[in-house]
């Protein structure tokens, strides 16, 4: 199970590609070396 | 990378129950990638996984080894061709294609590297955060460090780079370190 996600709050910077902004993404895990 | 949402640093592939970096049991160290479907593809972040470390160099340590950990079959098969490519031009790849079981999270102090090496920009930037997790989900944070470490365009930067929250003169301490990567013909985006 995922650990839970932190809840995006009016104080952070915000930026085009903020999660809230966003509705949804999708995650990829490397290991990179 | 136009597209990333954010990045998280942690472990993986191991069954040791809440690893550590001082624990890591049979986990390697991994970065998770939240992204924008509609602006970057699996494929565009399997060729950034790939320029970004040379897979031919075999690891002789669990913990850092070169392995694409995927959710879906679609992820699977993309990473098996990718590999196939790789692999023909490149001669033999030492990187592994295998399930992801359970991604932990790493410890604070080892989120956003680069920024927080760089004191400056780190102590301006850190109090706009209302707590350590907010920090490492940040999308700001996540730029940040990227730009920090010579990563990104001139056109995101320069377009991004004034909604991190940073002053002028602190930005102008990132428009220093940002780009360097490109500049140099490395890893680009």
């Amino acid at each position: 199970m995922q650990p839970p996600r932190a809840t995006a709050s009016s104080t952070l910077p915000v930026l085009p590609l903020d999660l809230e902004q966003t509705g949804s993404f999708r995650t990829a895990t490397f290991a990179m070396g | 990378m136009d597209g990333v949402i954010r990045t998280r640093v942690g472990y993986c592939g191991g069954t040791t129950v809440s690893p550590t970096y001082q624990r890591i049991g049979d986990h390697s160290e991994t970065v998770e990638v939240d992204y924008d479907p509609q602006v970057l593809t699996y494929d565009d972040l399997l060729a950034a996984f790939f320029a970004g470390h040379d897979p031919r160099v075999r690891s002789y340590s669990t913990q850092y080894r070169s392995a694409v950990f995927y959710r879906t079959t679609e992820e699977a098969a993309a990473a098996g061709r990718a590999l196939e490519r790789l692999q023909l031009s490149a001669g033999l790849v030492h990187t592994s294609v295998e399930p992801l079981s359970q991604f932990w999270l790493a410890e604070d102090y080892h989120q956003k590297f680069r920024l927080r090496s760089h004191r400056g920009v780190f102590a301006q930037f850190r109090p706009l955060m209302p707590d350590e997790r907010a920090f490492t989900d940040s999308t700001a944070a996540a730029r940040l460090n990227g730009w920090l470490d010579g990563c990104g365009s001139a056109g995101q930067v320069e377009r991004e780079l004034p909604l991190t929250g940073l002053s002028e003169a602190m930005q102008d301490e990132v428009r220093a370190f940002a780009g360097r990567r490109e500049r140099a013909g490395r890893l680009v985006r």
